[in-house]
């Protein structure tokens, strides 16, 4: 085999890289500062039944918080242990676009629809708040 | 998942937390580590929001399967080990939206089989056993950016053009391996 097939066949497979070398690569990387987001991991567990109609609310919701100006991201992750357990990752540019998200109409009318949904209140963890 | 009050303390106490599915160990490792996982996510998609959609994607994956890692002194691997391959899924994801192969320079190669995939998956982690240290350093440099060319050649303690030489010694010392396990040597 030639250095150039070698090329040729490592275009299309990944080369397996080691553990410690992206270990070592890790401590190189130069963490700069970046502008502070918000970001919150929510948690919504649904009434025994609900769990269907749940879920169209909530994706009803991802999809329309996605539209939000300042909305980095919004993700619906079902537990893997208790299926009636979900979980919300949301990111926003910043604190405003967050407030601006908590005003809108389809906050408020997932909020009035999570009421009859819900087996308890929702849980909120801040992992970044803007300043 | 499982919701949980308390912030774990130690980095074994996380993982052991975040192997248990809770979501306060997942808000604790971002806090603590995210700073990093984002700057290391942008050595490799170069955009620092996709560097940070990357990094959420990974927190996302870990609430529906939670990562199992047992010794503490790991950490930094496997935080490494897994933003780097979800940068590389990423760069591939992006690559393919906009019609592109999933690497550059691999338009000329049909896609191979899954079965050619695993094959020479195989074939590489068996040559690649055989190989120094050093001359895999250099391989995971030039294929698979681990390392910047900068990096690489500091961590050798070598100058630009020894590190030239080596990794053409180097790749052909893999093509050589290669070979050879093809013919069953």
């Amino acid at each position: 085999m030639t250095v150039a097939e070698l090329d040729a066949m490592l275009a299309t497979t990944d080369l397996p890289v080691r553990p410690e070398t992206l270990a070592e690569a890790w401590e190189l990387a130069e963490v700069r500062e970046r502008p502070r987001r918000v970001l919150l991991l929510v948690t919504m567990r649904a009434r025994p039944g609900a769990e269907a109609r749940f879920e169209r609310s909530a994706r009803e919701f991802v999809a329309s918080t996605g539209g939000l100006a300042g909305s980095l991201g919004s993700t619906l992750h079902r537990s893997p242990d208790d299926p009636r357990t979900w979980f919300l990752l949301e990111r926003f540019a910043t604190e405003e676009s967050f407030a601006r998200h908590m005003a809108s109409d389809y906050f408020a009318r997932f909020q009035v629809d999570q009421a009859g949904l819900l087996a308890e209140p929702v849980t909120a963890l801040f992992l970044e708040r803007g300043v | 998942m499982n919701p949980q009050s308390t912030a774990p303390e130690s980095e074994q106490d996380l993982l052991d937390a975040l192997a248990r599915g809770e979501t306060q160990a997942i808000a604790t490792l971002y806090m603590r580590h995210g700073g990093r996982m984002v700057a290391f996510a942008s050595r490799y998609v170069r955009n620092p929001t996709a560097a940070e959609d990357v990094v959420i994607g990974l927190l996302g994956r870990w609430l529906e399967r939670p990562p199992h890692v047992r010794d503490a002194e790991r950490m930094s691997a496997f935080l490494a080990t897994s933003v780097y391959h979800a940068a590389i899924d990423w760069i591939r994801r992006e690559r393919a939206e906009q019609g592109q192969p999933p690497r550059a320079g691999s338009a000329e190669q049909p896609p191979r089989a899954h079965d050619d995939r695993v094959n020479l998956r195989s074939r590489l982690a068996i040559a690649l056993a055989k190989m120094s240290p050093r001359e895999r350093l250099l391989l995971e440099t030039h294929y698979g950016h681990a390392l910047t060319t900068e990096e690489c050649i500091e961590q050798l303690g070598i100058s630009r053009a020894a590190f030239h030489q080596r990794l053409h010694r180097a790749r052909s010392h893999l093509a050589e391996l290669l070979e050879a396990e093809n013919d069953g040597r």
